[in-house]
């Protein structure tokens, strides 16, 4: 019994599929729709071991609020009254289907991050001739938060020196390079750190990861999901 | 495309570096500025243009081809991460861009202050082609409709009527290959400075 689940797991290749299929559908659909693929997400992240604790976090939900709230203020003609304030019902819809499209892009990125490490997602990148790939989006993904303190700072520090007031063009140049330089600096160390662990770029000899039947059928599922959602 | 541990690095640095402009500028100005702003697509093209002059940059440092496509790719999947939530134009977008840039570097050989103004410029005019493709393929709009709409969105811009169509048209094609060649020869100065500048350490 346990030999024929096992045949029917889902391997990389059925996660890719589930990732590309949620982020597609949540940008082509909304309204019911949208609700009807949040849910299989929902089912889906939970199925790849989500926890409900990981959606408690604040700064998730501050994430998804937001768009709600701002755009019920700044988009549409604004013909609800809350308390002192006037609010947009055509701006909420938006901000809501905008906030429910995150949350299903958050689901998708967590099964794909919890189900394919970066190192099977390298191999898969291999597979596919695109040798690389899979480590630089993992390690973009890593590097995000370093750039952006990176910008933030040589910003604040151009603005603070008065390097806005006059000769903008040489202002941006400063920044562009200052940024350029910090960031490669940074990506040098990455180097380092990578090649004293005995990282490295050529591809490995391995076994190559295929298509299970677990990941057909879920291909297949999904198709017949996504046909049945455009005809509704 | 076989690229060195480097140059993957490097890859990885410019590629985060665009998406960190498209998640963070793009995404707030496309979700705080009122829609119909009538400085909306100029907004737009400059952001577009800082993004691909990063990408540029990065040319200069990974020598090879397919580096900016592959800087391309980068920005684009962490795109989907932005909090403007998902949306597949401004991802096609960054691919088309990208593609544009390595194919016109391809063609001219070596990436020169010329060829790297001439593929930005190409790269952000490119968006206009786009908005009628993109139109008709997620919007259901036909070719007509979207002209109407870029010539009302233009001649909001320009302070022009829409009988100056063909006006507003070619501004905002000019404003596009400037904007664009202006990033492409910033993009060459810049990794000029920063490579004498990391050279000297």
């Amino acid at each position: 019994m346990e030999r024929t689940w096992r045949a029917w797991a889902i391997g990389p290749y059925g996660y890719l599929v589930f990732f590309a299929w949620a982020i597609v559908l949540a940008a082509l659909t909304d309204g019911p729709c949208l609700v009807v693929v949040l849910l299989v997400a929902l089912c889906f992240w939970r199925v790849a071991g989500g926890r409900w604790q990981e959606l408690g976090r604040t700064q998730l939900w501050f994430l998804l609020t937001s768009p709600v709230v701002l755009s019920s203020i700044l988009i549409g003609e604004k013909d609800i009254v809350l308390g002192r304030m006037a609010v947009s019902s055509a701006g909420f819809w938006i901000g809501l289907w905008m906030a429910l499209r995150m949350i299903v892009v958050v689901m998708a990125v967590g099964v794909l991050t919890q189900a394919v490490s970066i190192a099977t997602l390298a191999r898969l990148f291999e597979g596919w001739g695109l040798g690389g790939l899979g480590f630089a989006l993992g390690l973009s993904v890593n590097l995000l938060p370093t750039m952006r303190r990176t910008v933030e700072d040589t910003w604040s520090a151009l603005r603070l020196r008065g390097g806005l007031r006059q000769e903008r063009w040489r202002a941006l140049r400063l920044f562009l390079v200052t940024v350029t330089v910090n960031a490669l600096r940074h990506g040098d160390m990455v180097v380092e750190a990578a090649e004293s662990r005995g990282f490295s770029a050529t591809p490995r000899q391995g076994k190559t990861i295929g298509w299970q039947s677990g990941d057909l059928a879920l291909t297949c599922v999904l198709a017949v999901a996504s046909a049945m959602l455009f005809a509704a | 495309m076989k690229f060195t541990l480097r140059h993957l690095v490097y890859i990885a640095v410019f590629g985060a570096l665009w998406g960190a402009i498209e998640m963070t500028l793009g995404a707030y100005l496309h979700v705080l500025l009122p829609p119909g702003a009538s400085y909306l697509p100029l907004v737009g093209t400059a952001i577009t243009a800082l993004g691909l002059a990063v990408a540029l940059v990065g040319r200069r440092f990974v020598p090879q081809a397919g580096s900016i496509f592959m800087i391309g790719v980068v920005a684009a999947l962490l795109k989907l991460l932005s909090v403007g939530g998902v949306k597949l134009g401004p991802l096609l977008g960054i691919l088309i861009e990208s593609g544009l840039a390595e194919v016109v570097l391809l063609a001219a050989g070596r990436a020169g202050r010329f060829s790297l103004a001439l593929a930005g410029a190409l790269a952000v005019a490119s968006a206009i082609p786009q908005q009628f493709l993109f139109a008709s393929l997620f919007l259901g709009r036909n070719l007509y409709q979207t002209y109407q709409g870029m010539i009302k969105e233009g001649g909001g811009v320009f302070a022009l009527e829409a009988r100056y169509a063909l006006v507003i048209l070619g501004l905002l094609l000019l404003i596009d290959l400037a904007l664009g060649g202006l990033a492409g020869a910033l993009a060459w100065e810049v990794g000029r400075i920063a490579q004498v500048r990391l050279a000297r350490e």
